[in-house]
């Protein structure tokens, strides 16, 4: 089987201090940027990797955060400090900083499509509050309050219909008036949100060991239980019809055509000796990349019920894997503070 | 059975208490003394810690049941995901201080250092310091279930403003925390005061002191059942004429008895008494003698979480059984019975 698979090739690394809790590639693929608990954040050139930025400082106590801005220029970090800065990616300045309104700042997300007239706006998790900031970095709009601190924040609907998850459930807002469209309670401790790109499934992974599935058309709800950990990893496949999942050692892969997983069987990928700490599939394919705390990255195609592509290791345990905006490049980043791009021959 | 990872690195210490009872004044301290520690703070959502240089994280007490909705199995979903993020530095901290909301109750927060898997790799729960106001105590803690809680869990006790109250005072209120736990170390303080070895690194679940309590603490307990068993003849006279108050629903039953156990009699009966009672036990330690074993037998337990093990020989010393426990509504009598029947 080892002789299948596809040959790796390691096309650069970085090295930050420690743990890379974050990393995004920039919308036209040419810059990675990664930040980590040791409070760097870097920006590297996709040709070659060279360090174009390098924030020793950006967030004291550590950088939980890191978002492009949709046109590129600007990169918006958020950190334990409970600060959140966007920095112009090509001079290296900042330009503009605020309080988060919490201790800890963990959450970014841009809207995929402008909002209203207030064009793209970017979504700030901290504490119990999202707030909502400009393109030019400027507050947009009142704080919006959930009724515990904030887990994942999302832009869902194709990008102008924001979504928030909290230990106790998840709420679609409207961006531009903040008012709850719909509320889905959980009765587990939600960690991770999921809505499909169709917006018709909506997953929540939770500490204890389970996935929470709505139907949001239907309004019917589903239970999975059986993992062997908490369900961190939650990642979609583009045609909303696979949702990969973590939570043990095995990725579950659910096939959510139809009636959704319901009296399914999911496909189950092995190949890590230790939890599944990260997934994503490709933005414009069918690969899927999973990483582990033993510091494996493979590469999967589980759409065809295909076994491994390919799997190749970095030294510490994985924290975030990421396809490049074209899928050609794999960003995979580690405990030590790695960040490996990888391409599959 | 394991309720902890021996290898893991990072000791926590819970501080809990009344509001205002000088729970934030006890966190500064232990933050602004030259210790050369790397201190992280979880502290609740009403939290003031104002210390720079420290890393300060506040969290909202969110309570969930792991399985089947019982009381053992609930943990804290906020400890569990800070608790988590704290562990990813590759420098780590020397210890974590959680402070508690008044009416936080300690169990949840206990139990999530012994049943969560991330949580027991990277963290230890060193002990329960529960700072009681000496002078407001008495205001709070006929209705206040929390406040007989938090006494009740504590590994160390401090009485603090005992320059606002009286001696004689302080005596009675320290009688009456003793009878509802012999086993906590109790400190009075001013202002919080305090040396740090006395609250941290206390070892409070840790089965190799699982009976280095105060020597008086069977003594302590001892008295209690002499007491008790006065009562059974006068009832509850006596008791109201003492301490014009009602009876403690938080109380400790103390056993201390030679003669060796039959291990099967007195694993189904401590299991089926946890299974039946568990709720109403918030702590329990013990040194047990088993018959024909020569290792004396250590365990130590919250609520029905329970862990036990092999200390060392006997040797000279007599062959004996002392345990504790404290809890709520406790049957002194079907304790001692029920353990007596256990000996072989």
């Amino acid at each position: 089987m080892a002789s299948q698979l596809r040959p790796i090739a390691f096309r650069w690394h970085g090295k930050l201090d420690d743990f890379i809790t974050s990393v995004a590639w920039s919308p036209d693929g040419e810059r990675l940027a990664a930040g980590s608990v040791s409070g760097q954040v870097a920006i590297y050139d996709v040709n070659g990797g060279r360090a174009v930025h390098l924030f020793e400082q950006a967030h004291a106590d550590g950088c939980d955060a890191v978002a492009w801005r949709p046109d590129g220029k600007a990169l918006a970090t958020a950190g334990r400090d409970g600060m959140w800065k966007l920095w112009d990616a090509a001079d290296g300045k900042v330009l503009a900083e605020h309080e988060a309104g919490a201790l800890w700042a963990e959450h970014l997300a841009w809207s995929a499509r402008p909002i209203g007239d207030r064009g793209h706006l970017l979504a700030l998790g901290a504490g119990n509050k999202v707030t909502l900031w400009t393109e030019a970095g400027a507050a947009a709009g009142a704080a919006m309050t959930f009724p515990r601190t904030v887990v994942d924040v999302a832009w869902i609907l194709g990008g102008a219909t924001l979504a928030a998850a909290y230990s106790t459930g998840v709420s679609r807002r409207d961006p531009l008036t903040g008012a709850e469209e719909r509320a889905f309670p959980a009765r587990d401790p939600v960690l991770s949100m999921a809505f499909s790109p169709s917006g018709k499934w909506l997953m929540t992974g939770n500490q204890d060991c389970t996935i929470h599935v709505w139907n949001t058309d239907s309004g019917s709800e589903m239970h999975m239980r059986g993992y062997a950990a908490k369900v961190r990893q939650l990642a979609w496949h583009r045609g909303s019809r696979w949702l990969a999942s973590g939570g043990g050692p095995a990725v579950s892969v659910w096939d959510c055509s139809g009636r959704g997983p319901e009296g399914r069987m999911p496909t189950i990928l092995e190949w890590h000796t230790d939890q599944v700490s990260a997934l994503h599939y490709q933005p414009d394919g069918d690969w899927l990349a999973s990483g582990s705390r033993d510091g494996g990255v493979a590469v999967w195609l589980p759409t065809q019920r295909q076994t491994l592509v390919t799997g190749a290791k970095i030294s510490s345990g994985v924290t975030r894997v990421a396809w490049s905006p074209s899928g050609k490049l794999l960003a995979a980043t580690g405990e030590a503070g790695e960040v490996q791009v990888l391409e599959v021959e | 059975m394991s309720m902890s990872n021996p290898n893991a690195s990072i000791p926590v210490t819970v501080i809990t208490g009344f509001l205002g009872a000088g729970k934030t004044t006890l966190l500064n301290r232990i933050l602004t003394e030259k210790h050369g520690r790397r201190i992280a703070v979880i502290e609740n959502e009403f939290g003031e810690v104002g210390v720079d240089h420290q890393l300060v994280i506040q969290s909202d007490e969110e309570i969930f049941e792991l399985n089947n909705g019982c009381i053992c199995c609930r943990v804290r979903g906020d400890l569990i995901r800070i608790l988590a993020k704290l562990q990813q530095r590759r420098v780590k901290f020397d210890h974590v201080l959680i402070e508690t909301t008044g009416m936080a109750d300690p169990g949840p927060v206990a139990q999530t250092f012994f049943t969560d898997e991330e949580v027991k790799e990277s963290f230890v729960l060193d002990g329960i310091v529960t700072v009681v106001d000496a002078k407001h105590v008495g205001l709070h803690w006929d209705d206040m279930r929390e406040v007989r809680e938090q006494i009740g869990f504590a590994d160390v006790i401090l009485l603090n403003k005992t320059d606002l109250v009286p001696p004689a005072e302080l005596e009675k209120l320290e009688a009456r925390i003793r009878k509802m736990n012999p086993m906590a170390k109790l400190h009075r303080t001013e202002n919080a005061t305090i040396d740090l070895d006395k609250v941290l690194h206390i070892g409070g679940f840790d089965l190799k002191r699982a009976l280095e309590l105060e020597p008086d603490f069977l003594e302590a307990a001892e008295h209690e059942h002499d007491h008790d068993d006065d009562e059974h003849e006068h009832g509850d006279h006596h008791e109201h004429e003492a301490d014009h108050h009602h009876d403690e629903d938080v109380t400790s039953v103390g056993i201390n008895t030679p003669g060796d156990l039959d291990e099967k009699k007195f694993s189904d009966w401590l299991g089926t008494l946890l299974r039946t009672k568990g709720q109403d036990i918030f702590r329990m330690k013990g040194v047990l003698s088993v018959k024909g074993r020569d290792m004396r037998f250590v365990f130590q337990g919250v609520h029905m979480l329970m862990e036990g093990r092999p200390d060392r020989p006997w040797g000279q010393e007599a062959r004996h059984n002392t345990l504790i426990f404290i809890g709520r509504n406790l049957d002194r009598k079907a304790l001692n019975e029920g353990f007596k029947a256990c000996l072989a």
